[in-house]
């Protein structure tokens, strides 16, 4: 045992045993299979994307304007007014680039939830870079959008130390396979990026309940930060989530997209972005590969199936695969 | 069909047609080096012959006739031509694979006998070597060839002496023994001019001074004596000559085939391609015999050797075509080393996508590993390292500097650009002050990839911290040393010059690459948590 415990790599049969998708395998099987590259502009813009949410009536948060040349920037304080409670976001942006939150305001400065003060020459400095291409994907030109600030729902406010949480929600053939929350951590600077060191933790898709949960790649069941359990929160108004995720994989027509939602105290679960190549560190969070769930739906989604017998897919996925299990030893491999 | 099988298919199809493309260059370049080295001879024989005056005893004689080598061929049948007062018929070939020409004359006269051999010589034979040669020897033939013959006299005194002088004994071998009668022929005789004396064995040892006949003779005698078979070679050497005469070498039977010596021109173990026998076995050493029972009286032989002109195919061959677009190593040869270097490129995208793919490093961008190695190649370490360290410090300062002042991307990017074009140049200025100016190649290109990675690394290290972009420079810097150690090897870019299509390869390779769906073996290490114990 004490082997097997400290060890600093795997043997790759170790996780295929466990069912462990790979970035090559997600590449070629799925995203390659399944996201026709035609369809990127869809999730690769969040204009495109809020503006199919909209259509479909899933709830995305309210857009108040659109910067899309640099005069835009010269006129922001007029357009903006007097709002105090705003987040600006580059339309192209991946990873949480290049987002400013606002929570508050005193004339001409400005302050994030973190406390930051910015004054409005270096708002209007950072959104004309934006719109210059400094995060957009490949440097192209790229347009801001200015929208409404998401309040965090109490119930994950608690566990929080800044930024906003969200929840990651993998829909494969429309059908969810797997969710996390991430949460932000110091070291990711209120980002809610796992790469950039945010916290997740994995949520069952039945109860919307976490459990699990990674940080850096590394397993971990308490905030790093103020040492808070992670595990057992229950995910706001979930069902509602799931059926928006399902919702949106359907227009999108992606087979295997992430699904990014906010939980705003007043709106409850809203669309934030989707993403055409989500990662994978969401399989260490539930200490579980993706392959064999991926496999399950595979085998019993029908085309065209309803959200009620989605419903059923999922429950019966969770009861196959269940929830917080310890990491299976040796022969008890899941598969 | 689906798409891994497709992508199976044209990985195959791409693989095969880059083997097929190289193997038949490679054959036509074989080809028109075989056309290049080979050569045609003439070897004419002239004989005049005369049969004795008694019609009733048969007047022949036995002319050997050449025998081909792995390198010599008859490019032609040969042409004999002889009045009709001659019979000639072909004789063999015997056990010592000669073949002869028995020349009959029917009627008392003088004669001439003309025979001419188109040779054609090919020095560059592939896929042969004289071990392949083996043959057995049969116990008559061995009885033959160790026996004392009249001008072979190996139970004469003085060859007897010789060879008691031989070393004997457990610890030395036949090889040994014959190396030093083979140096004793070569180096202890003398040389002995049209002396019919010094042609034979007795004359030779107690002279010591041979003709290339002689000399032959004693050694053939000497490993008779000393119990190894033994053989006289009569031949021509393939070089112009309007008066050739035979040359004489020996023949020694070890290890299952006969191994040529010539103790005249001191070959051994091979004798050049341009030699080729015409009788083996016979003690006379001449290319005619005239056997006892015959009656013929007299016989004068002449022999010429004469180069013939090169196949019109090979002269001809740099009329244009539009076939010769295809050979790339007739560009100018300034153009050669950019040439293979943009050719070399690809294998760079192969270290690559082998790190990112398989082993699953990551990069500042997918190619600037690549592209970086490649401008490393235009300049040399000192003027690379001075150009990375101007660039990174002049970049860096710079960049950090105008972060203040809030300007747009590509005006920022162009600004540090700007000031690390003039630091270089300075630096160029300051290199050739002290005597080293490099070629502006040598400067041009890192500069421009290096202020991209430079922009590159400031964002990665604003966005993602300092640990992430030093880890992306880990990464692009052990892509771009491998590449570097690929893209300089001057014998790849050669051959990849020679043989463009050794791409198709290449291609199939991305192909087999770009269906991996195997764990990377970054991976390996990102999951280690999946193996830790229950209590995880």
């Amino acid at each position: 045992m004490s082997d097997r415990t400290n060890r600093w790599f795997v043997w790759p049969d170790e996780l295929r045993r466990r069912g462990i998708l790979g970035i090559n395998q997600r590449n070629v099987d799925y995203i390659g299979a399944l996201n026709p590259r035609l369809l990127y502009p869809r999730v690769d813009n969040k204009l495109v994307t809020k503006g199919i949410c909209q259509a479909h009536g899933i709830p995305v948060p309210d857009t108040y304007f659109v910067l899309d040349k640099q005069s835009d920037v010269t006129r922001f304080m007029q357009t903006l007014g007097d709002r105090s409670d705003f987040v600006c976001k580059p339309a192209s942006g991946a990873g949480g680039r290049g987002i400013v939150v606002i929570s508050s305001r005193e004339g001409n400065f400005f302050i994030t939830p973190g406390g930051r003060v910015i004054s409005g020459g270096d708002l209007r400095y950072h959104l004309a870079t934006t719109l210059s291409g400094l995060y957009s994907l490949g440097g192209q030109a790229d347009e801001v959008i200015v929208e409404q600030r998401i309040v965090n729902h109490p119930a994950l406010s608690d566990i929080v130390v800044g930024g906003t949480p969200d929840v990651r929600v993998i829909a494969y053939r429309g059908v969810p396979v797997m969710a996390m929350t991430r949460l932000p951590t110091e070291a990711s600077g209120g980002k809610a990026n796992l790469h950039q060191g945010a916290v997740a933790a994995a949520v069952d898709l039945v109860s919307g309940r976490t459990f699990g949960g990674v940080c850096r790649d590394r397993t971990v069941e308490k905030h790093p930060d103020t040492g808070v359990p992670i595990i057992g929160i229950e995910i706001p108004e979930w069902r509602r989530l799931l059926t928006a995720a399902m919702r949106l994989a359907d227009a999108l027509e992606m087979g295997y997209v992430g699904i990014d939602f906010v939980i705003d105290v007043a709106a409850g679960p809203v669309v934030l972005e989707a993403n055409a190549r989500p990662g994978l560190a969401i399989q260490l969070a539930h200490r579980e590969g993706l392959v064999p769930r991926l496999k399950f739906v595979e085998e019993r989604i029908a085309h065209g199936a309803g959200h009620e017998d989605r419903w059923k897919i999922i429950e019966k996925l969770c009861d196959r695969f269940g929830q917080a299990r310890p990491l299976p030893v040796g022969e008890q491999a899941l598969l | 069909m689906g798409s891994r099988s497709l992508t199976n298919l044209c990985a195959v199809v791409f693989f095969a047609l880059g083997v097929l493309a190289i193997s038949l260059r490679h054959q036509s370049r074989q080809a028109v080096h075989v056309a290049e080295t080979d050569s045609l001879w003439k070897v004419t024989y002239r004989y005049q012959l005369e049969s004795g005056g008694d019609a009733n005893i048969a007047s022949y004689v036995d002319i050997g006739l050449p025998r081909e080598t792995p390198f010599a061929k008859f490019a032609n049948e040969p042409k004999i031509t002889f009045p009709i007062e001659l019979k000639a018929e072909e004789l063999g070939p015997f056990e010592s694979g000669t073949q002869v020409l028995r020349v009959t004359a029917t009627h008392p006269g003088k004669y001439p006998l003309t025979a001419v051999f188109d040779m054609a010589l090919s020095p560059e034979v592939e896929g042969w070597s004289p071990a392949m040669t083996k043959e057995s020897l049969s116990a008559s033939d061995e009885a033959r060839y160790t026996k004392d013959e009249d001008l072979l006299p190996k139970s004469s005194p003085a060859v007897q002496r010789e060879v008691r002088r031989l070393p004997r004994g457990d610890g030395t071998t036949d090889s040994q023994r014959l190396e030093l009668l083979f140096e004793f022929c070569r180096t202890d005789l003398r040389e002995a001019e049209n002396d019919p004396l010094a042609d034979q064995v007795p004359n030779v040892l107690a002279d010591k001074k041979a003709t290339p006949l002689g000399r032959a003779r004693t050694f053939v005698s000497l490993c008779r004596a000393a119990g190894m078979p033994a053989r006289l070679v009569v031949g021509f050497n393939l070089q112009q000559d309007r008066s050739a005469s035979p040359h004489v070498w020996s023949e020694v039977y070890s290890g299952n085939r006969w191994i040529p010596f010539d103790p005249e021109y001191g070959y051994s173990r091979r004798m050049p391609s341009t030699f080729f026998p015409v009788r083996h076995g016979r003690e006379e050493g001449e290319v005619w015999v005239v056997p006892p029972s015959s009656a013929m009286q007299g016989v004068m032989a002449q022999y010429t050797i004469e180069r013939m002109a090169a196949p019109e195919s090979l002269l001809t061959r740099e009329v244009r075509h539009p076939r010769q677009i295809l050979d790339l190593t007739r560009l100018p040869l300034e153009m050669h080393q950019a040439m293979s270097l943009i050719l070399l490129l690809p294998f760079g995208a192969v270290i690559t996508a082998i790190f990112r793919n398989i082993v699953g490093l990551k990069t500042f961008g997918t190619f600037a590993p690549a592209l970086l190695a490649m401008s490393f190649i235009y300049a040399n370490w000192s003027t690379g390292i001075a150009i990375l360290g101007v660039v990174l410090t002049a970049g860096f300062a710079s960049r950090r500097f105008l972060e203040r002042l809030r300007l747009l991307m590509v005006p920022r990017l162009s600004i540090v650009l700007t000031i690390i074009i003039l630091c270089i140049m300075f630096v160029v200025s300051v290199l050739d002050y002290s005597g080293l100016t490099p070629s502006p190649q040598a400067v041009l290109l890192p500069m421009v990839i290096l202020t991209t990675l430079t922009e590159r690394y400031y964002v990665t290290s604003e966005e993602d911290g300092h640990a992430f972009a030093m880890k992306l420079s880990f990464g692009t810097l052990i892509v771009a040393a491998m590449c570097y150690a690929v893209l300089s090897w001057r014998a790849v870019g050669n051959w990849i010059l020679a043989y463009p299509e050794a791409h198709f390869i290449t291609i199939a390779v991305f192909m087999v690459i770009g269906r991996y769906t195997g764990y990377r073996l970054s991976e390996l290490i990102r999951f280690r948590d999946f193996v830790k114990g229950q209590e995880a």
